[in-house]
């Protein structure tokens, strides 16, 4: 029974990722794909995030700190050194995991609105040594000139080629982060969700995993950050300010915390209303902050809650 | 005989105020020893230094001979010991199997284990779903925890405590807030924990302590004013005072 149970949690995303895969064999525009590809990035970015909020019950408003971090690491080699895509992660992943074993430790320490605050905190200290460091960054001009990825010596100068490899790291990030959460690790932040000094007394050594769970939150959000530098041949400071962190919760959030599928939906949506609407008036964020509440006031679990929840009242309602 | 747990000198202070003067007691192995006391008379702050949840301003734990003094909660697990809260501090989506199984496996040492399905740790299954039916809880194994009843909650806090393989336990008032017929069914099953691990029991309720403990201590403001066996304690003049003047006194009150 666990073994179909396990097919079965396999099936959904490989057919996902499939339809996804072929969409721009079956008329989608090159806009649209681009537009597709940024979403997906975001879906990486939110499902890192979900890792904190939704599984270890630690809500960041400094998100934004991982991927801009990784966006100016990746960029900057990339431009420097070489545009392969591999070699830009590796390095994306050099500069962000030990800034995330050295903030992590610290804010591990603390929960709820002190770990909100500190969160905050790390990203505009971030920010604004993206902004100072001209010398590196170009300050508010933001970095430039990165050439286009490269994988395995071939290079991806097509929107669709670039959308395929982001597609591939989507369904590999979904597959790992749902096999984490479902493990023995899992679980244990799941516990210390629910109650750390409970946690606690069961043997569980709440800091170290904390601080575990937010270093593998910024790995992926580093992969989303690489991502989206070269989807936009560069970055700016506003990577890393906090309306972005507040972007990303609000995805998280929106498609429903705890779930992963969630932040996948959430992103996506997120990033076609955005499109559909500052084209017709500027005040789109009112018209997504409305969507937003009214969501969140009605399913509390975000659109994956809502989506379940009338799941179920038509299969009341059939039987 | 060593005790299992030993305690000595044990002090702590919330400002001004000494909770806990002072404190020492020995745990004999397979013992059940209980701690009580009137309402804040400090026991609480005394499970709490024991157990790892406060840093106590002076004294001792041993622990199986060993100083454990001031540990996190979790260095404490692994030394061997358990405890439960007064409060039922359940997981409560969790299923009642899987609230037994999480600590089966931390004390298997996996809860670093990422790769593997935890449903997939077969000697935790066996482990929790054994305890549950030593326990009488097997039935609503697969249950989410929230939908227990308070007792079988109080009962779920013990099996998860015991699949953490403790050699002390440490119970803080099992029995708060039940009926007469559950409080009799968790005296007996604590009565059987001692034949796993030495139990130290912190109650407030005089009667069922007396029924159940190989020795008691009774604390007042902070200090020990007795210790010794139930027969010993239920004629000493001054527990008799302490409680029966804080019986009347509710009395009065009431």
């Amino acid at each position: 029974m666990r073994k179909t149970a396990g097919l079965r949690g396999l099936v959904l995303p490989l057919v996902a990722a499939g339809i996804l895969a072929i969409l721009p064999y079956a008329g989608a525009s090159p806009f649209t794909i681009t537009l597709l590809t940024e979403s997906l990035i975001f879906a990486i970015w939110a499902m890192s995030l979900d890792l904190l909020v939704g599984y270890t019950g630690l809500v960041s408003f400094g998100h934004a700190a991982a991927f801009g971090l990784a966006a100016y690491a990746a960029g900057y080699f990339a431009r420097e050194v070489t545009g392969d895509f591999f070699f830009a992660l590796l390095v994306a992943e050099a500069v962000v995991i030990p800034v995330a074993l050295g903030f992590g430790f610290v804010v591990a320490r603390v929960s709820g609105i002190a770990f909100a605050v500190i969160s905050l905190c790390i990203a505009q200290v971030l920010f604004t040594i993206a902004v100072t460091w001209r010398s590196v960054t170009n300050g508010m001009d933001g970095l430039v000139g990165v050439p286009l990825p490269r994988v395995a010596g071939v290079t991806l100068a097509s929107g669709n080629a670039f959308y395929l490899l982001t597609v591939l790291c989507l369904v590999a990030v979904y597959l790992w982060l749902t096999r984490l959460v479902d493990s023995p690790f899992g679980r244990t932040l799941q516990a210390i969700r629910t109650n750390e000094e409970r946690a606690a007394s069961i043997g569980i050594d709440v800091h170290r995993h904390k601080w575990l769970a937010f270093v593998l939150s910024w790995a992926v959000a580093a992969l989303a950050g690489t991502l989206m530098v070269f989807l936009k041949a560069g970055t700016t400071p506003m990577s890393l300010h906090w309306t972005e962190s507040g972007n990303v919760l609000i995805m998280t959030i929106f498609g429903g915390i705890g779930t992963l599928l969630g932040p996948v939906l959430g992103s996506t949506v997120f990033v076609f209303v955005r499109d559909e609407f500052t084209t017709r008036f500027k005040a789109w964020q009112f018209v997504f902050g409305l969507v937003f509440v009214v969501v969140v006031l009605l399913f509390p679990t975000g659109l994956v809650g809502a989506v379940n929840r009338i799941r179920s009242f038509l299969w009341r309602a059939r039987s | 005989m060593a005790g299992a747990l030993v305690i000595r000198g044990l002090s702590k202070s919330f400002g001004a105020f000494r909770a806990v003067e002072g404190v020492s007691l020995e745990v004999a192995p397979g013992h059940v020893h209980s701690l009580i006391g009137p309402n804040g008379a400090g026991k609480t702050t005394a499970f709490n230094c024991v157990s790892g949840f406060l840093k106590p301003d002076a004294g001792q734990v041993l622990l199986d001979g060993r100083d454990v003094t001031g540990w996190a909660p979790h260095r404490l697990v692994s030394a061997g010991m358990a405890r439960t809260f007064q409060i039922t501090r359940v997981f409560g989506e969790l299923t009642v199997l899987e609230n037994v199984a999480l600590a089966a496996r931390s004390q298997e040492g996996m809860n670093l284990e990422m790769w593997r399905p935890a449903g997939s740790v077969a000697t935790a299954q066996a482990r929790a779903l054994d305890i549950l039916t030593t326990l009488g809880l097997a039935d609503r194994a697969e249950s989410n925890a929230e939908h227990l009843a308070h007792g079988e909650k109080r009962v779920l806090e013990i099996a998860i405590a015991l699949a953490l393989q403790p050699t002390v336990i440490l119970l803080d008032e099992p029995t708060a807030g039940m009926s007469s017929g559950e409080t009799e069914r968790i005296a007996a099953l604590i009565r059987s924990l001692s034949a796993r691990a030495s139990v130290l029991l912190v109650e407030h309720d005089m009667e069922i302590v007396l029924g159940i403990s190989d020795v008691v201590t009774v604390m007042t403001q902070g200090s020990v004013i007795a210790s010794g066996p139930p027969s010993a304690i239920s004629r000493d003049a001054r527990v008799q005072e302490a409680y029966l003047g804080v019986t009347a006194a509710v009395g009065a009150a009431c």
